[in-house]
């Protein structure tokens, strides 16, 4: 029995399948303008907007001529490139020491033991500390002059200096103390969603726990991982208050110059250029991200 | 005979006219014809007839909207307005914005061809330039104009850290800066910059700069070094309209002697991220001497934050003081009530009231303070002899935002 072919279709039919397929057209950029034009609106105009400014145009309240002589400025003049530097170091430490803490904290509450539900409340309390109150926090307890340095002083002890140092750790202590819960909540969560099964055959097999820890949790772990460090490390690189008020008197991180050129010294052509670096280095830092991912995604499919 | 006695009489008063200036009419500042919208004749504006000619004009008029930048001032002056807009029954409206971003908004809506937000604005000294350049400030002689205006010190008078601006500004703000001491470790604070350089070394630590990048007790401090230390660029120093270039190259030739002074003290002494940080290290002892702003030292001590100990000076090279304007926006529609309200708060009440609650210093050479502040708070401010004698105009900006870089790369780094 031979297959009965459908026969030409006639051409009322096919100018009203074009119009339907117009119509259709139309709702799907109806349905997709919400999104498109708040993504338009409120990221392409304000992004393109500071690349303009950046080069020397669409400057508010003077003439412009194209140039790149802020991105020269940015790199020939060491305060900037150390800012840049200062910005990164900040956000390379503060991911390295939380992801390390999170790891560990979040495997151990993959453990039974008693309290623990206290614990996994009290260790989600930094996070509805924003991180300007918790810099305050830390500033009244450590900083000279805080009521730790008082204290010592009764013996005549002289406290160490834990802020407004060269490296930023009191920077990179508050933000770490910020953000750990922040990516324990993601980690941890990864984490549930491995099979018990998976560490008891590992167990079996005789890992010690510290192996089935390295060898199988984290390597498991590792999408909840990378996007938990991914997003701390982008938000603390560009972080503005905390370095505000903890970081010494030089370096000063990259978003604080952005901050000084552009209120106090109204230079807005170079504080834009300035926000373009750290938006390029954020975009790197995220492209890098998804080839990892699509490089450990690819061989499991 | 007695036809000459009247015309003696008439010239006598014709000259009497003409030489006082309050009789005078004022011309547009930068000549051609007024900017701004008027009711009045303008061209017969003299500071003698300003209230009997503005403030009819002024009463018809309501909703002047005035932009107040000073955050330290934002409270005091919102309530002597309400006062103010009550006892004339003129409305005002009054805004605490941030200055920068109140000037983008301004400049931005006058580019849109919208009118203007404000029809007054307290503006930070380093916008008039760009207020002027985008045709928003009237181009109005105000200290020309304005009865409580007459005697405003002629060196503040016509520009705002080195922009010539004519009168357009009104100097209603003036600050300085200054270091401070705690009198509990320092019996007598040092005088000179050697003197200070002394003390850092015999008391490592415990002297705070502020970071020049990031504070102005700072940059004020560093521009006070460089007019004592490198006399010669004085007139460099002090000279305007000059490009970045020519800016570097002045502050690359006159910062030498500065540099060595700071790398002979940088071992001895700390350097903080902003003012805030070196007030608050004067006051909880960290340091015994810090850069600070004189108002901000008085702001604080008014709050309890600061102990009876801490009190202001100047070096006996001198130091430099700074200010911010007042300007009268070119868009106003409501002219004459912006002019009655500018003539109020230069008033004594109001000079008077912020220099009591807030430090914040008058351009009015004439004004009577001394008495006017309360005595717990009056170690808290220079004394006025040592003000008036030691206090500098603060360098051309952009040789400063120079000297700034060559610091921070020669010291900082």
């Amino acid at each position: 029995m031979g297959e009965v072919l459908p026969g030409p279709v006639p051409a009322v039919e096919r100018s009203r399948l074009a119009a339907r397929r117009r119509r259709d057209r139309w709702v799907d950029l109806l349905l997709l303008l919400p999104g498109v034009g708040f993504l338009a609106l409120f990221l392409v105009v304000p992004l393109a907007q500071v690349f303009l400014r950046s080069v020397g145009l669409a400057l508010i309240g003077e003439a412009g001529h194209f140039t790149w002589d802020h991105y020269r400025q940015f790199w020939v003049e060491a305060q900037y490139r150390d800012g840049f530097f200062f910005s990164l170091w900040l956000g390379v430490a503060s991911t390295v020491i939380s992801l390390a803490t999170a790891l560990t904290f979040s495997a151990l509450m993959q453990v039974r033991f008693p309290g623990r539900l206290v614990v996994s409340v009290l260790y989600k309390v930094p996070l509805v500390v924003p991180s300007l109150v918790a810099a305050f926090l830390i500033l009244s307890l450590v900083a000279p002059g805080g009521i730790l340095a008082r204290l010592v002083a009764h013996w005549g002890w002289e406290w160490p200096r834990l802020v407004y140092d060269r490296w930023g750790w009191g920077i990179i202590f508050v933000l770490v103390w910020h953000n750990v819960p922040f990516m324990m909540v993601i980690i941890s969560a990864v984490m549930a969603g491995i099979a018990q099964d998976i560490n008891d055959a590992a167990r079996n097999l005789g890992a010690s726990p510290w192996e089935v820890f390295r060898f199988v949790t984290v390597p498991l772990s590792m999408p909840g991982v990378s996007a938990a460090a991914l997003l701390v490390f982008i938000q603390v690189f560009g972080a503005f208050a905390v370095p505000s008020l903890m970081e010494s008197a030089y370096p000063l991180a990259l978003p604080v110059i952005m901050q000084t050129e552009m209120m106090d010294r109204a230079n807005w052509a170079l504080a834009s250029a300035l926000g373009s670096v750290l938006t390029i280095a954020s975009a790197i830092v995220l492209f890098a991200y998804y080839r990892l991912v699509q490089g450990r995604e690819s061989p499991a499919r | 005979m007695r036809r000459l006695c009247g015309l003696c009489a008439m010239l006598v008063i014709g000259l009497v006219v003409v030489l006082d200036p309050s009789a005078w009419a004022v011309n547009p500042v930068g000549g051609g014809g007024y900017n701004v919208q008027a009711h009045i004749d303008l061209r017969g504006l003299t500071r003698a007839n300003f209230d009997a000619v503005v403030t009819p004009a002024a009463k018809a008029q309501s909703n002047v909207v005035f932009y107040d930048f000073a955050d330290t001032l934002c409270e005091l002056l919102a309530k002597e307005v309400d006062e103010w807009s009550r006892s004339t029954g003129i409305g005002v409206k009054h805004v605490c914005v941030d200055g920068d971003v109140a000037t983008q908004q301004l400049i931005a809506e006058k580019q849109a061809g919208k009118p203007a937000s404000a029809d007054v604005f307290f503006l930070p000294n380093n916008n008039v330039r760009l207020m002027t350049g985008a045709g928003l400030v009237a181009n109005l002689p105000l200290v020309d104009l304005l009865p409580n205006a007459r005697d405003v010190d002629a060196a503040v008078a016509r520009e705002s850290r080195g922009y010539l601006h004519g009168g357009t500004a009104l100097p209603f703000h003036r600050n300085q800066t200054s270091l401070a001491f705690n009198g509990q470790f320092v019996p007598t604070p040092p005088e000179t910059l050697d003197a200070l350089a002394g003390f850092a070394k015999g008391h490592s630590g415990k002297v705070a700069i502020t970071t020049p990048g990031r504070g102005g007790s700072g940059s004020g401090f560093l521009e006070s070094v460089l007019l004592a230390l490198a006399p010669q660029c004085r007139k460099d120093l002090y000279t305007y309209g000059i490009s970045n270039a020519q800016a570097a190259d002045i502050a690359a030739r006159c910062m030498p002697p500065v540099l060595a002074y700071f790398q002979k003290i940088k071992p001895n002494v700390t350097f903080t991220n902003g003012n805030e940080a070196s007030v608050q290290a004067v006051a909880n002892n960290t340091a015994y001497i810090a850069t600070v702003w004189e108002d901000d030292l008085y702001t604080l001590a008014s709050k309890g934050l600061v102990p009876p100990s801490v009190h202001p000076f100047l070096l006996k090279s001198g130091q430099v003081g700074d200010g911010d304007g007042m300007i009268i926006l070119s868009t106003t529609s409501k002219l004459e009530a912006s002019l009655l309200l500018a003539n109020f708060l230069m008033g004594d009440k109001v000079q008077i009231d912020k220099l009591e609650q807030t430090g914040s210093r008058t351009a009015r050479i004439d004004l009577k303070t001394r008495g006017q502040i309360p005595a717990t708070m009056a170690p808290f401010l220079l004394p006025d002899a040592m003000y008036h004698e030691r206090t500098e105009t603060r360098i051309n900006g952009v040789v400063s935002d120079a000297a700034v870089k060559i610091f921070v790369q020669q010291i900082l780094r």
